[in-house]
């Protein structure tokens, strides 16, 4: 299923751009009409969201209506922050380049550099 | 009895002579894939020598152990028992059966607990970063929003490099380069394995200060060597110089510290170049970390063996 995480994305700027709860066909219909896609692809993606809690839904009538669980800067946010926290009890979930550090250390690290190009 | 107690010496050797010979030597920085050799060697040559002491121990009292011991080497079964008596006899045994079993599950679940939590946190990740990244396939990376500048990687399957925008505009273009080079060295250093593996030792055991250590001197080893890998020689000042960037952030802050954390210690090496390690040195390290490896399963069955070669059990059937 080549394709389906990107689709994935797309279906997550409409809802994040949505004032209200989308129904699978409102998704549908908004995404780019450039290839035939199915609703039941459409479906898919969105239960797969739902699965991973990217999204929330509520049934409206018989269909499902599909909102975002947080607005999207608040999801990079928080995608980062977890990212960027390697103190304490971190796992070894990411590896880094380097880790941001603190002020005292930054600034030997610049004296450092400076020193060596001299 | 002989053989437990030279097993618990022998943890206690390699974990004091760890502690005093590693984090101080200078060759684990001028090759750091052998000082993350040498250290799992010492993560794991410790646990594995004091739960072979308790099963060591068990022996005389495990029946059925004995029997299949004696079925393979070919040794009787009443000798073998007799080269792992314990003056405690059955008590003895019954603890260092016990202190073996339990020894064992504690490794087995935070091995168990480690791979889980990290397994959960990088799907988490790859999922969300999924959504909100935009693919750069010439460089094979997903860069997403974000001015705080940062590089680095999602192991597993498939593996993903995150860079943000913050990062890219503060690099130029050789540094983003050298960065990534790094982060893929990572990746195929399998350098995550070996994070884990220290990362379950600190799980096992909170308080200890050999793994605690180990830990933080397996980070740093995989940073050097990644750094290694991602810059040939005149390119380590610009490695050195982007990772001052990051580490640093742009702004210029008056106050200075004195020691040197593992970044300092980074930027440090990349500017100077120091001997490499001869290979004769290299072997030595690898042997050294073989031993360690080898010596607890070798002391655990020293007096199996020696039942095995005296083998005047059979004599009697002959005669
Ligand atoms: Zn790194």
């Amino acid at each position: 299923m080549k394709g389906l995480g990107e689709l994935e994305a797309q279906v997550m700027e409409i809802l994040w751009s949505a004032e209200s709860a989308l129904a699978v066909r409102q998704v549908l219909d908004a995404l780019p009409q450039d290839r035939n896609r199915a609703y039941t692809t459409v479906m898919t993606v969105l239960d797969n969201l739902h699965r991973k809690d990217f999204v929330h839904r509520e049934r409206v009538g018989r269909a499902w209506h599909y909102r975002p669980a947080t607005s999207r800067d608040a999801h990079v946010a928080g995608l980062m922050s977890e990212a960027l926290d390697t103190g304490g009890d971190r796992t070894a979930a990411l590896v880094h380049f380097v880790e941001q550090l603190p002020p005292e250390e930054a600034a030997e690290l610049r004296a450092l550099l400076d020193r060596s190009r001299e | 009895m002989t053989a437990a107690l030279a097993l618990l010496a022998f943890a206690a050797l390699v974990r004091i002579s760890a502690l005093r010979v590693l984090p101080g030597a200078a060759w684990p920085r001028r090759a750091p894939r052998l000082g993350v050799v040498a250290w799992q060697a010492v993560t794991l040559a410790v646990p594995a020598s004091v739960i072979l002491a308790g099963l060591a121990l068990a022996v005389p009292v495990l029946p059925v152990a004995a029997e299949d011991m004696s079925d393979v080497l070919g040794a009787c079964a009443v000798l073998l028992r007799e080269h792992y008596e314990t003056p405690g006899g059955f008590v003895v045994g019954f603890f260092g059966l016990l202190g073996a079993v339990a020894l064992s599950a504690r490794w087995g679940f935070s091995v168990a607990g480690e791979l889980r939590t990290v397994h959960r946190h990088r799907a988490r990740q790859r999922d969300g970063f999924a959504l909100v990244s935009r693919r750069d396939v010439l460089s094979g990376t997903w860069v997403v929003d974000d001015e705080r500048p940062a590089v680095f990687c999602i192991p597993g399957h498939p593996a993903r490099v995150v860079v943000t925008t913050g990062a890219l505009s503060v690099l130029t273009p050789q540094q983003r380069v050298l960065a990534l080079a790094h982060e893929k060295a990572h990746l195929t250093g399998r350098h995550h394995l070996a994070l884990t593996l220290a990362a379950a030792a600190r799980r096992a055991h909170p308080r200890s200060r050999l793994f605690a250590v180990a830990e933080a001197e397996t980070a740093m080893l995989v940073e050097m060597h990644a750094d290694d890998r991602a810059a040939v020689a005149s390119d380590r000042p610009q490695l050195a110089a982007a990772l001052v960037k990051l580490a640093a952030g742009p702004q210029p802050v008056g106050t200075m510290a004195i020691n040197g954390g593992p970044a300092i210690q980074r930027v440090q090496r990349l500017l100077t170049t120091g001997p490499a390690l001869t290979q004769h040195q290299r072997w030595s390290i690898r042997l050294t970390a073989l031993t360690l490896m080898l010596a607890p399963v070798l002391i655990a069955a020293a007096p199996a063996l020696e039942a095995a070669l005296l083998d005047y059990c059979r004599l009697p059937i002959h005669t």
